[in-house]
């Protein structure tokens, strides 16, 4: 019986590991695909700098559209899943396992979102609790 | 049964993956401190990007 409890106690303790470092993973991952995101926004800019014909607010807000329509995308996604990560951390931080694998769950629903071209990682690293 | 191995195996790489990953036990002890840092680090990049346009079809 006593070992049956240790090794219960041991997978409890192995699971949470598991999640936590997923947990940093996808940090990570959103850390970089929103580097790749500023970049684009950056080039995009550098670009319509470049252009004679882009003087105008309209015109600028014209000529970045693209970039206007992937921040649109990306921004709310980003927003959810930096709230699914705050609460999967403070969940943590008390012990409270079921709201940490709820937090898990907000966080694969709120990365669905994000375009895979820039987020794959992160799309990665939680395929699993979708 | 086939199935299962390759699900397992699916599974250790992953695991050996994430072992890898650098996710430090400081790493974790830091996070379970301050549980809204990295939230906060990344929605205010998010904004930083946003602002960035912004100014840019704003004020050229």
């Amino acid at each position: 019986m006593k070992h049956w409890l240790a090794f219960l106690c041991l997978v409890f303790v192995l699971a949470c590991a598991f999640t936590d470092r997923v947990v940093r993973r996808a940090e990570d991952g959103l850390d970089l695909g929103q580097k790749a995101v500023d970049t684009y926004v950056e080039a995009q800019i550098a670009y319509c700098r470049a252009k004679l014909d882009v003087q105008t607010e309209e015109q600028r807000a014209l000529c970045t559209a693209d970039a206007s329509a992937l921040l649109s995308k990306t921004e709310p996604a980003v927003e959810a899943a930096g709230a699914a990560v705050a609460a999967y951390w403070s969940a943590r931080s008390v012990h409270d396992e079921a709201s940490a694998r709820r937090a898990l769950r907000d966080l694969a629903v709120a990365v669905e979102k994000l375009p895979p071209e820039y987020f794959g990682d992160v799309l990665a690293a939680l395929q699993r609790f979708r | 049964m086939i199935r299962a191995i390759a699900e397992g195996i699916a599974l250790a790489r992953e695991l050996v993956k994430l072992a890898r990953s650098g996710a430090s036990r400081e790493d974790i002890q830091a996070r379970l401190a301050d549980p809204y840092g990295p939230a906060r680090r990344l929605v205010d990049a998010a904004s930083a990007t946003r602002g960035k346009l912004e100014r840019y079809i704003k004020h050229g």
